[in-house]
């Protein structure tokens, strides 16, 4: 009897946890890659294509497909370091045949030679251009990359990448060398003698 | 420790986590009543970014002392600049001032000028501010330029406009925690009286209901002259009473004081206001009085002048601008001898080698010292944990030191950096003289930076998505266009009679006698 009654108790619950693990895998079904997405919020989203790839997703899942992780150059040494880490592979070089790591750029349109052709408007990644067909063209300093795509396609010539420049709202702190020390002058004020 | 017996007085016990108590300094510069500094012939202004193209003088202007330079209606996140001295606007635009990154800031330099004859500018009279509306009270704080005098220079308008019907009680930090800096202490054993007006100005203003003088115990005459003032003070409306806390440093951190006097802890990334409280500087609620009662804009502060370099050390009324050029004149001080001057106190201050620098709304103290001879540069950790001792707000300096050296911005978010109020107690404390604060604000400024660029590359994700999204839709539509077109003329031509008007027949009939002929004619 009291083998029954065990067998029946451990069959009800074997078949209990079966439909839950059965209702679980429908209701909560992962969509897509998860890995994907992570390579994909490493990657600095500039959408340049230097990857070889069409944005950075394209390139994400080709990473996730086993291609090399040493192909965007705006990613720098730090981004080839993030997905070593998450992929557990070993930190490589950038792929020269990529480009080099450049400071961060912008596009400007010199508007008065813009022939309003919408052509870098179509090929912007971001649609960081605004303009209208024989209307000039100007850039969104804020959305844009920074990512050269508009450059070539422009007949005229007229777009130019300079560097980001650094205000005193985006100036960094320096990391402390041996020659800064300032600290401790105001630390002897305070310990010397009156 | 003397302690005072009163109904306005009395003494916490809280104490913080960490803190140090240094030697003070404050001696030197105490015991002589606040001075009105020699003006100066030259006085030069920062111009916040966001005020640039709100400025209401040009180059050649003559202006009057107290004259605003600013457009009020635009200073919702900025603070009013008015002219420190009447004279000549002698030149506007971006110079090299000082700034730690070697850029380029925007200044206004005014000279004196003796042909001028110069009026103050003054506001318009509050005759009783009792009967005014706080909106008015209110707009006129803004328009006074007032920003939190204790050193961080937060815009006064603002901090209350935010705190405004959400909280009971005011605290007024009289505790000036930093070694050498005596300034509020002299205002408040000078001018009790308006210090406690200005605090009931400020807590009517934002409608709290409780007045807290928070203030250390090595300040006996400040504090019975605070006493004698709240026991003066007839038109009392607001309670008023002052809660005395031992010595030590930081007790002057805005979360500091709140945790000394009320035992409450502000959460982490939250305002005083979010528990009720708000917190002002004695020095601020003494210039709002200034400016409601005296309808004097925030044009001068009381500087503690200090060091073993100057003869007198004292506190003055130092016009907002003045630059330590000027400093060094007036006072006779042997630059000779002087390598660095420290801005504000030891503890937080900045230390400058430019004369040509100028003090600013913020500046409350600049210490003049011999340069010193001893070699203190930095030597390895050696994990003392003295650091974590004295850190107040209990974090663990020896570790963030560790990770911000080796750039591990993940780990020092964990650690909870951006807590640390950068008082300087575990740089003060730490035998290896290592600059441990410096550390820290670069960690966090990179944090800072990398988590603008994680914003920023989200948008363009959402942005490459999006673009997406609209060209894959685009490309769909059209293909069902040319799906419906096709479709359209298969049918079209599917309805169509096969031959309508018999054309097709007559062609037929026509090809099919040709056909006879030329078979006629082979035959």
């Amino acid at each position: 009897m009291t083998i029954i009654l065990g067998t029946l108790i451990i069959s009800i619950l074997a078949y209990l946890c079966g439909a839950l693990l059965g209702f679980a895998s429908i209701k909560f079904k992962v969509q897509g890659n998860p890995i994907v997405a992570q390579i994909n919020d490493i990657l600095p989203q500039t959408q340049c294509g230097q990857c070889g790839h069409p944005g950075c997703k394209p390139y994400a899942e080709a990473i996730a497909d086993g291609a090399p992780i040493n192909r965007c150059p705006p990613g720098g040494e730090a981004g080839i370091k993030a997905l070593a880490e998450l992929l557990d592979m070993e930190v490589i070089d950038l792929d020269e045949d990529c480009g080099e790591i450049t400071q961060p750029k912008v596009a400007v349109i010199r508007e008065d030679e813009c022939i309003g052709c919408t052509k870098c408007i179509q090929a912007c990644p971001v649609d960081a251009i605004v303009g209208a067909a024989k209307l000039m063209h100007t850039v969104i300093e804020s959305e844009c990359t920074g990512c050269d795509l508009c450059v070539p396609p422009c007949p005229v010539d007229c777009i130019d990448m300079p560097f980001l420049e650094t205000s005193i709202k985006s100036w960094r702190v320096p990391a402390p060398t041996e020659a800064i020390r300032i600290d401790n002058v105001a630390k002897i004020a305070i310990t010397q003698i009156d | 420790m003397t302690k005072f017996q009163s109904k306005n007085i009395s003494y916490s016990h809280r104490k913080l986590p960490g803190g140090i108590r240094p030697p003070e300094h404050k001696t030197i510069s105490n015991s002589l009543e606040i001075q009105t500094l020699q003006a100066p012939d030259k006085v030069t202004l920062r111009i916040e970014p966001l005020l640039i193209e709100h400025l209401l003088v040009s180059k050649g202007q003559f202006v009057n002392k107290g004259e605003p330079l600013t457009d009020a209606q635009f200073v919702n996140k900025a603070s009013m600049i008015h002219a420190p001295i009447s004279g000549t606007v002698t030149d506007i635009g971006p110079r090299y001032f000082g700034h730690q990154s070697g850029l380029a800031e925007t200044i206004l330099t005014i000279k004196t000028n003796s042909d001028q004859p110069a009026n103050d500018y003054k506001f318009e009279p509050i005759k009783n501010w009792l009967l005014a509306a706080s909106e008015a009270l209110f707009e006129r704080i803004k328009q006074a330029g007032i920003v939190g005098l204790g050193g961080a220079a937060f815009p006064t308008h603002f901090k209350i406009a935010s705190s405004k019907d959400k909280v009971d009680t005011l605290i007024i930090n009289a505790m000036e925690c930093e070694p050498y800096i005596t300034c509020d202490d002299r205002l408040l054993q000078e001018h009790a009286q308006e210090i406690i007006e200005g605090a009931q100005i400020t807590a009517s203003v934002v409608g709290a209901t409780k007045i807290i003088f928070g203030i250390e115990d090595n300040k006996l005459q400040a504090i019975k002259n605070l006493d004698k003032a709240i026991e003066n003070y007839t038109a009392q409306r607001i309670h008023m009473e002052i809660i005395v806390v031992e010595t030590a440093y930081p007790s002057g951190g805005e979360k500091q004081i709140i945790q000394l006097i009320t035992g409450k802890e502000v959460p982490s990334r939250s305002y005083p206001s979010s528990i009720g409280l708000l917190v002002q500087n004695t020095a601020t609620v003494h210039a709002i009085y200034n400016a409601v009662v005296k309808s004097k804009p925030l044009t001068s502060r009381v500087v503690t002048l200090t060091g073993d370099l100057i003869d007198q050390p004292g506190n003055f009324w130092v016009p907002i601008g003045t630059s330590v050029e000027h400093l060094i004149k007036t006072l006779n001080i042997d630059s000779t001898l002087l390598d660095s001057a420290i801005f504000g106190g030891p503890l937080m201050g900045e230390t400058i080698t430019d004369w040509k620098l100028v003090t600013q709304k913020s500046t409350n103290c600049i210490i003049f010292n011999k340069s010193p001879q001893q070699d203190r540069s930095a030597k390895e950790c050696i994990r003392c944990a003295e650091c974590e001792v004295v850190c107040p707000v209990s974090l663990v300096p020896q570790q963030l030191y560790w990770h911000s050296a080796n750039q591990q911005w993940d780990a020092l978010e964990q650690h909870n950096i951006s807590d640390c109020i950068e008082c300087g107690a575990c740089t003060y404390v730490c035998p290896s003289e290592i600059p441990l604060v410096q550390y820290f604000r670069y960690a966090k400024s990179e944090i800072s930076f990398n988590r603008e660029k994680q914003q920023q590359s989200e948008k363009s994700k959402k942005r490459f998505d999006n673009r997406e999204k609209r060209l894959e839709r685009i490309k769909q539509e059209r293909e069902l266009k040319r799906q419906q077109k096709q479709e359209a003329r298969r049918k079209a031509a599917e309805n169509k009679p096969s031959d309508p008007d018999g054309k097709k027949s007559a062609i037929a009939a026509a090809l099919a006698r040709v056909k006879q002929k030329k078979a006629n004619e082979n035959e």
